[in-house]
């Protein structure tokens, strides 16, 4: 016999109401232009011409190009691990003096812009390594040193201590316990840790773009030097299209690792640090964090030092110019570093304001609306599988013929910096739905409250934590995003990055001295935002997490 | 039959609560989004040009023209003093960079007249339907040989004059060097590590350069750039970089061999600190290629008529004779008279290269894309 | 009187109520007592009407409630875990039932106030129901439960994880509430003697 329908449930029109408007956002702004990317790929001039296009993307150049992105990922991606293992177990197991504000460094890092990534390496390299494959294998491994130390970090921290005394004590030396115990254990953390900075790294375009000068590209830099550069707009889609295919394979694949991970993670109790022992131990715990420290802050330190040299030394004349970057009388590079940091902070302002209500609402239509619920989910997160440049190249293609020409709007790059962020709020709020007991409901609706009010009085209020945090995480991405903005951006609008880029490929003292003048402030206003975020939430307790324990 | 007056004004006045609230949201908008001025309505396209004293061109340029403090800045003032049209100057970068973006935005620019889109650009500018043809009145007094790049008066030539390399001539002075004097000098171990020149994907002056080498070596120029990356050449990305920042003369660089202009050296004499009899940097007559500059209507402009009356004036005498001493190149239109500091020390070299404009069309891809894997990779 | 007229409940394959029935008038406890995992908790979900049924009736002084959702149900029940509001203090969870019903905010905290007295809980209004003992709690979600003038309680394993002191008191308590207010109440329960003691009639489930 059929199930009767539940009575209780949403309204199917209340429901709808709520995806409305995410699925406008997928279809208009990220569906619709993907389209126009294929027909542009696969039109004439494309792989259907099977001329000049395909012919020119089969070249060797094209395969060195590919080789590179790949290579330079998976060398990152190694080095990464192998780098932040120590710093991994340090934090995970031990109590020390600056152990939290290595973590938030370490994070705080993870969430800077590339392009101020960028500008610390430039700094920080000794003059012919400047721009060089080792700076921007250097400047990966920082940026992504928080994944293995909280990925990795987490399951050590899961990791009973007694398993590696058990093997101890049948005789297995410290090196031969930390290759046939802790890596196996440790094997699925690793791997999601790897997937994800193989992603980042492969994908890779700012640092690629500030650190790799004219001949060193990845696929992304490629496709944004085809498109832009070239005006071979043609070649420039079917590369996005094959390189969207990879990613749409590996983020498959890395939530399905990621998963395996979770499983396994859940098993064990977490163990609390506990200060080092002996005088070793100590001396250890100590180097491997101050080690770490100067990894992660000497590029930015170095940055902002040289933001105030000059030709004649000590100077504070790039801060004091930072309007004015004039050649010779009359001739400038066209650069307002106000005016960019005024668009910067209003994208930033649009893009949260935008990201939070959409993956707001996007997240309680998942939550409620079932199956349905998960097609939209699987659409929200097709954009984390697009790559920016990928995002704003489509956008720029799509909306280029009247009446839709929306090239010239001032709101088209906060879009674009939303649907990079979406995905993030949707996963963050989802989260913390999905710990909402579903009896909560059954409880109030026992009181009276029909299924909306029931909904709207104990579903909604978890909302606000989820959506701060994820406000901070959008609006840090939004004043760092540059891969859609290369391609969105208008002379005369154009935000920090955007500037910082342009000042950085010059290679006069003054220009690059204003260039890391600049890239401090952009660095100091995403770390703020962050922090501010964090110490709001500090400040209130998340009903969740009262609630569990 | 009566309505009560008093339950009548009431609606009206919540109505009128109503729609206040909405002009306010509005104006918040609008005010949070003081960059886009799209409520403005285009001017309506009318043979008769009408005095529109409130409206702005914008004129898009490449990053070594001036934005204030020349001749060429005072001519534009003149230009709006008499038309009450203000115009404004958009720096777009190189001018391989300025022709990408405005073919993205080809229908809707970023500005609403482009200035200097040379002749080893233009085709890309034409084929994007970046342009909208206009003809300015005074065009007649341009010669037909600057033209070929553009037919159908797609574009409009403004300048023209010659891409060479130019020599720091006191610095090989100081050393005792003799200057090389041909595109194959420049190969010589002596002269390593001493050119800079621009990456023709994005400067105009780069890709010329890259076009003289085609011209001078046919199809061994690939060998030739091969050399030359042996011999340590520099490459920026345009050519304020190249010639400000790091060419000995006039950047303080470490590179006196630069790819810039024929008339180059006129600039150096009227920038010098002291007077000077002789330009302190020479030109390499035999690297020189002959390039024309473009300007036109970017298809699409807000501002139809404004955008007309500008391009009439860019070619005006006005504006020409202030071309020579800002921008060192010879103006297009025929019969200008030229200060006396620029035919001095100004070179119009006897024979440059000149490469044919659609085989410049056909191969400008193939032969970037060559080229930075010879340069670059 | 509540009617509950051969209900079938079943997630997937698995029958959990087949053809179920039973009878409670009002001023009656009716125990339900069986091991865990029987479908007592089943069971008083589809009363209260979050548990969707497949078959049969639900039936309230002659109403059928099989089709109406739970908030019309005029049902109220006291949670084997509680399920205090996290986000809400004490007296804003009793409060609550009133606020949907409209009440103005002080007259259903005051209404709410005199019901955490009778339950033992005066003073306790602005407590975060996080700090609650587990005795605290189940009182605050059994006032919860009575503030909302239910013509039936649903009381699932109320004294569950209390000391026996607690345990003794408050049976008697509420047996004496439910008396006082005039309604039917189920009680389930896995503990026998815990059955015999509060109700007039005990069901059997296994």
């Amino acid at each position: 016999m059929r199930q009767r329908r539940d009575p209780n449930r949403l309204p199917p029109a209340f429901v709808a109401a709520l995806g409305v408007v995410p699925v406008a956002l997928v279809v208009v702004f990220y569906l619709f232009p993907l389209t126009a990317l294929i027909g542009r790929a696969l039109g004439p001039g494309g792989l259907r011409g099977l001329g000049d296009t395909a012919s020119s993307l089969l070249t060797p150049q094209m395969g060195r190009v590919v080789w590179f992105t790949a290579w330079q990922a998976a060398i990152s991606t190694v080095a990464t691990l192998i780098v932040g293992l120590a710093p991994a177990y340090v934090i995970a197991r031990y109590r020390f003096v600056g152990r939290q504000f290595l973590l938030a460094a370490l994070t705080a890092v993870f969430v800077l812009p590339t392009v101020v990534m960028g500008a610390a390496f430039i700094a920080v390299m000794p003059g012919p390594l400047e721009r060089s494959v080792w700076a921007i294998l250097g400047a990966h491994i920082v940026f992504n040193l928080a994944v293995v130390v909280r990925l990795v970090g987490a399951t050590w921290q899961h990791l009973d201590p007694r398993l590696e005394s058990a093997a101890a004590t049948l005789g297995a030396g410290p090196l031969r316990v930390l290759w046939h115990i802790t890596l196996p254990i440790l094997r699925p953390a690793l791997a999601a840790a790897a997937a994800i900075i193989w992603l980042f790294t492969f994908t890779s375009f700012g640092v690629v773009r500030v650190l790799g000068g004219p001949g060193r590209t990845t696929l992304e830099v490629e496709i944004w030097r085809r498109a832009t550069q070239l005006g071979d707009i043609s070649a420039a889609a079917l590369l996005s299209l094959a390189q969207l295919a990879v990613l749409i394979a590996l983020v498959a694949w890395s939530l399905r690792t990621q998963r395996r991970s979770q499983v396994s993670l859940s098993l064990l109790p977490q163990r609390p640090q506990r200060r080092p022992r002996t005088g070793t131990e100590r001396a250890a715990v100590y180097t491997i964090a101050a080690a770490t420290a100067a990894v992660v802050l000497t590029p930015l330190a170095t940055m902002a030092l040289r933001s105030l040299r000059s030709p004649d030394g000590f100077s504070l004349a790039a801060w004091t110019n930072l309007g004015s970057s004039e050649i010779r009388p009359g001739i400038r590079l066209g650069i307002d570093p106000w005016s960019a940091i005024g668009s910067s902070l209003q994208s930033a302002l649009w893009a949260t304001v935008l990201a939070v209500v959409i993956g707001g609402l996007a997240a309680l239509a998942i939550d409620t609306a079932g199956a349905r619920g998960r097609i939209l989910d699987a659409g929200l997160m097709l954009p984390l599988a697009t790559s920016a440049v990928t995002i704003g190249f489509g956008m720029l293609i799509a909306f280029a013929r009247p009446p839709i020409d929306w090239r010239a709007q001032w709101w088209l790059i906060p879009i674009g910096h939303a649907l990079v962020a979406v995905p993030f709020v949707v996963r963050t709020t989802l989260g913390v739905l999905a710990s909402v007991d579903p009896r909560l409901r059954a409880a109030a609706a026992t009181l009276g409250a029909g299924p909306i009010r029931a909904w709207r009085e104990v579903v909604v209020p978890f909302l606000w934590r989820p959506l701060v945090i994820s406000a901070g995480l959008a609006a840090a991405i939004s004043l760092g995003e540059f891969g859609a903005t290369s391609f969105l951006s208008r002379r005369g609008t154009e935000t920090l990055p955007i500037i910082i880029e342009r000042l950085l490929s010059r290679t006069g003292t003054v220009l690059q001295a204003q260039a890391f003048a600049l890239a401090t402030i952009l660095a100091v206003l995403t770390t703020a935002t962050v922090a501010a975020v964090d110490a709001l939430i500090a400040s209130r307790e998340d009903p969740v997490d009262a609630h569990r324990r | 039959m009566t309505t009560s007056p008093t339950s009548r004004s009431r609606s009206h006045v919540r109505s009128h609560v109503r729609s206040v609230a909405i002009l306010t949201a509005v104006a918040l908008m609008a005010a949070a989004c003081s960059n886009a001025d799209d409520a403005e309505e285009p001017d309506v396209v009318d043979d008769v040009l009408v005095d529109d004293a409130s409206s702005t061109v914008t004129l898009v340029a490449y990053e070594s023209f001036p934005v204030a403090d020349t001749d060429l800045n005072s001519a534009l003032e003149s230009f709006s003093a008499q038309t009450g049209i203000d115009v404004e100057i958009l720096i777009a970068g190189d001018t391989g960079t300025m022709v990408s973006k405005a073919a993205l935005t080809a229908g809707n620019p970023e500005g609403d007249v482009i200035w200097g889109i040379d002749n080893t650009f233009i085709s890309r500018a034409i084929e994007a339907e970046v342009l909208e043809a206009y003809t300015p009145a005074d065009a007649s007094a341009i010669p037909d040989r600057l033209r070929t790049g553009a037919p159908g008066g797609i574009a409009t030539p403004v300048t023209y004059g010659d891409v060479c390399v130019n020599v720091d001539l006191g610095w090989f002075a100081e050393r005792d060097l003799e200057a090389p004097a041909s595109l194959s000098d420049l190969t010589e171990e002596a002269y390593a590590d001493l050119l800079v020149v621009q990456n023709p994907a994005s400067s105009s002056p780069g890709l010329a350069f890259l076009a003289a080498t085609v011209a001078a070596f046919g199809e061994d120029w690939p060998q030739y750039w091969a050399d030359l990356r042996a011999n340590g050449v520099a490459v920026t990305d345009g050519w304020t970089e190249a010639y400000y920042e790091r060419f000995t003369h006039a950047g303080g660089g470490d590179r006196p061999l630069v790819v810039s202009y024929g008339s180059s050296p006129p600039a150096e004499v009227i920038f010098a600190p002291e007077p000077l009899a002789e330009a302190p940097t020479g030109v390499i007559e035999q690297t020189c290629l002959r390039q024309v500059e473009f300007a036109g209507i970017l298809r699409g402009t807000d501002n139809p008529n404004g955008a007309r009356r500008l391009l009439d004036f860019l070619v005006s005498a006005e504006f020409q004779s202030a071309l020579p001493l800002t921008l060192f190149v010879y103006p297009a239109v025929d019969g200008i008279e030229l200060p006396t500091e620029f035919v001095d020390h100004a070179i119009i070299p006897a024979d440059p290269y000149t490469v044919d404009a659609d085989l410049i069309e056909t191969d400008r891809a193939d032969w970037i894309e060559e080229w930075t894997e010879i340069v670059l990779r | 009187m509540l009617t509950v007229d051969e209900i079938k409940v079943s997630y997937g394959e698995q029958v959990i109520l087949d053809h179920f029935s039973l009878i409670v008038a009002d001023r009656e406890i009716l125990a339900v007592h069986g091991p865990s995992g029987c479908g007592k908790s089943t069971l008083l979900g589809a009363i209260a009407g979050f548990v969707p049924i497949s078959h049969g009736r639900i039936l309230l002084d002659g109403t059928d409630l099989t089709t109406m959702p739970t908030h019309r149900r005029q049902i109220a029940m006291v949670f084997q875990d509680d399920q205090l509001f996290p986000h809400r203090s004490v007296v804003d969870n009793v409060a609550f039932a009133a606020q949907m019903a409209g009440m103005a905010r002080r007259e259903r905290r005051a209404m709410a106030s005199e019901l955490l007295e009778t339950v033992g809980l005066g003073g306790f209004d602005q407590r975060s129901v996080n700090e609650l003992s587990g005795g605290e709690a189940k009182r605050v979600a059994l006032a919860r439960a009575l503030a909302a003038s239910p013509r039936v309680l649903l009381l699932d394993e109320p004294l569950s994880g209390l000391d026996p002191e607690l345990h003794g008191r408050l049976s008697t308590e509420i047996v004496g509430i439910v008396a006082a207010a005039g309604i039917a109440a189920i009680w389930v329960t896995h503990d026998r003697a815990e059955a015999r003691t509060v109700a007039d009639h005990i069901i059997e489930m296994d």
